[in-house]
């Protein structure tokens, strides 16, 4: 099995040790911890930023990407805040934030947690499913489509989250990421894609 | 995969109430008698004494965290050799001496000074306090020597007695005055010195 | 030798010692990284009992720092016990896993721990070829990725995080409220 998952790595995934951790500096974290101070006095979780300056600094980068990574995230939030409803958890918006981050239109995110009365467990589990997808190559408006449509007909986080693996399976397995989508996503439920010349 | 064996821990809405009323000692008999939700409630006790102290003889809130989370994992694991009639305050506050030391050392091996002016951050808050008073305070704290900042630091801002103290770093409490005394002396001195400056 | 108590401080010593004794908040991450790190280690045992002298206090630290020990360093069963307990305080298992059965060592990094490897080693299977640990987390979103032998690996079986990951993907876990 690890000779598997290894074979996948080599061929995907960029081995990286993490002997060559950093520590930032000073300067650095002063400005990731203005950052954090901000988002805190906005009423956004402000954890994840220092969180993302501590994965850099395990993964050696040096301090402009970390704050670069670290103001987007910042960004991204504040945007993922404006399109949730005001109950939405912090998960949910840092999830929210994710989508935002691989290209889901910020309408497409409000109307997602709005208009299908979604509770806020299961629209952040939707909001990491569709992140995923369109970071697998899905077409962002084909990933909201589908997951939108079965979100409100209720299906399951364990469905969903098969969704997700079956569809990065398929695509490893040369897939294009579109077709993958809509074959998973009948299979869970025939309205869940929008035939094409519908959209 | 084999699943760990479960133990059936039933939550109780009273287990959180009744363990806020258990003393030090209790709640460590409570731990050694199976019950690791009343460690929960020793750190949540201690935590902010601890970081207190870690952040002011450290001058970081990182390096604070770290050393506070190490010390209560150790207490934690040593427990079994505490001695319930002794103060498991002064006993953690030994062991986060002794955390604080060791980073202290290894920070100085690794910037090559004892103390960063630099390091010394605004990021712990002081309620009502002005930024610049509050770094002028910690400028100062940094330049004590560390013998004198880890004696000022338990004897007037943890409170401890000198015989606590005593038992906590292993020094004399005639030192332990001494230091202390200097401290505050320098302190004084240096906060005077900003002042003018 | 006379201590100097507050009492006969200068007024502004006096003041910046009030201000000293202002205790920071604690922050809900270090709380939760701290708890997960104490659910990781070792069950206290009940021991000889001794009074702490300090100079075994500070030898046993010293020789620690000496011998490069780490109480995170070592992959000890976890006990079911002590994750319930946790739980039944604080947060929810949650059972991470990686196949590796050539690794000698694969440790879990992630927001919850602040990205320290070694601070929540995985154990191995009794059959070796499996490796798992339980960690309490409070529900949220949280990036992760395990450390085998020293390189960072996401996991396969997990949605990946988005976002600069600084060339090494990293994997999301999403733990619910009940």
């Amino acid at each position: 099995m690890f000779a598997a998952i290894a074979a996948v790595a080599a061929v995907a995934i960029p081995a990286s040790t993490y002997g060559q951790g950093r520590v930032v500096s000073a300067a650095a974290r002063d400005s990731v911890t203005a950052i954090a101070d901000s988002l805190r006095a906005a009423g956004l979780p402000a954890d994840p930023v220092l969180a993302k300056m501590a994965e850099g600094e395990l993964k050696g980068a040096d301090d402009q990407r970390i704050l670069r990574a670290v103001r987007s995230l910042a960004h991204e939030l504040r945007a993922a805040r404006e399109a949730l409803t005001e109950s939405a958890s912090p998960g949910t918006i840092v999830a929210a934030a994710s989508a935002v981050h691989v290209g889901v239109r910020i309408d497409d995110v409000r109307a997602l947690a709005r208009r299908h009365l979604v509770r806020d467990a299961d629209l952040a589990g939707a909001l990491i499913t569709l992140a995923d997808l369109v970071a697998n190559g899905v077409p962002a408006a084909d990933a909201v489509q589908a997951i939108g449509s079965l979100v409100a007909q209720g299906v399951s986080e364990r469905d969903l989250d098969g969704l997700r693996a079956g569809v990065a399976q398929d695509v490893r397995g040369g897939q294009p990421p579109g077709l993958a989508l809509r074959t998973r996503a009948r299979a869970l439920s025939p309205r869940a894609v929008a035939p094409l010349d519908d959209r | 995969m084999t699943n760990p064996a479960r133990h059936v821990v039933t939550p109780s809405l009273f287990d959180g109430y009744h363990r806020t009323t258990m003393t030090d000692a209790d709640l460590v008999r409570a731990v050694l008698g199976g019950d690791d939700g009343a460690f929960t409630t020793l750190v949540d006790r201690h935590s902010r004494m601890c970081l207190r102290y870690a952040t002011r003889m450290l001058g970081n809130e990182q390096d604070a965290e770290d050393v506070t989370q190490d010390a209560f994992v150790r207490a934690y694991r040593a427990l079994g050799r505490f001695d319930a009639s002794a103060e498991f305050r002064t006993w953690l506050m030994t062991i986060l001496i002794n955390r604080c030391r060791s980073a202290a050392g290894s920070r100085a091996r690794r910037d090559g000074m004892l103390v960063r002016d630099d390091d010394v951050t605004a990021s712990v808050a002081a309620n009502g306090d002005d930024g610049a008073t509050r770094d002028a305070i910690e400028r100062a704290l940094a330049r004590l020597e560390p013998k004198q900042r880890e004696a000022f630091l338990l004897k007037h801002i943890e409170e401890l007695s000198y015989e606590e103290m005593r038992d906590a770093t292993g020094v004399g409490v005639s030192a332990l005055k001494m230091r202390v005394q200097r401290a505050c002396e320098r302190l004084q001195q240096l906060l005077e010195d900003d002042r003018n400056a | 030798m006379r201590d100097l108590d507050t009492g006969r401080m200068s007024p502004e010593l006096a003041r910046t010692v009030r201000r000293l004794r202002r205790a920071p908040g604690v922050s809900d991450d270090w709380r939760r990284r701290t708890l997960a790190a104490i659910a990781a280690a070792g069950r206290p045992h009940r021991g000889v009992e001794w009074r702490v002298r300090p100079w075994m206090a500070i030898a046993a630290g010293l020789s620690c720092v000496a011998l490069g020990a780490s109480l995170f360093a070592v992959a000890t069963p976890r006990h079911a016990r002590v994750g319930e307990a946790v739980r039944a305080t604080t947060a929810p298992l949650v059972h991470f896993t990686f196949d590796a059965p050539q690794a000698r060592s694969v440790s879990l990094v992630g927001d919850f721990n602040a990205w320290r490897a070694g601070v929540l080693p995985l154990r191995r299977s009794a059959d070796g070829r499996t490796w798992t640990v339980e960690v309490p987390l409070l529900p949220g979103r949280y990036a992760y990725s395990f450390v085998v032998d020293g390189s960072i690996a996401p996991d396969p079986a997990a949605p990946r995080a988005t976002g600069d990951d600084f060339g090494t993907p990293s994997s999301v876990v999403l733990v619910r409220g009940s």
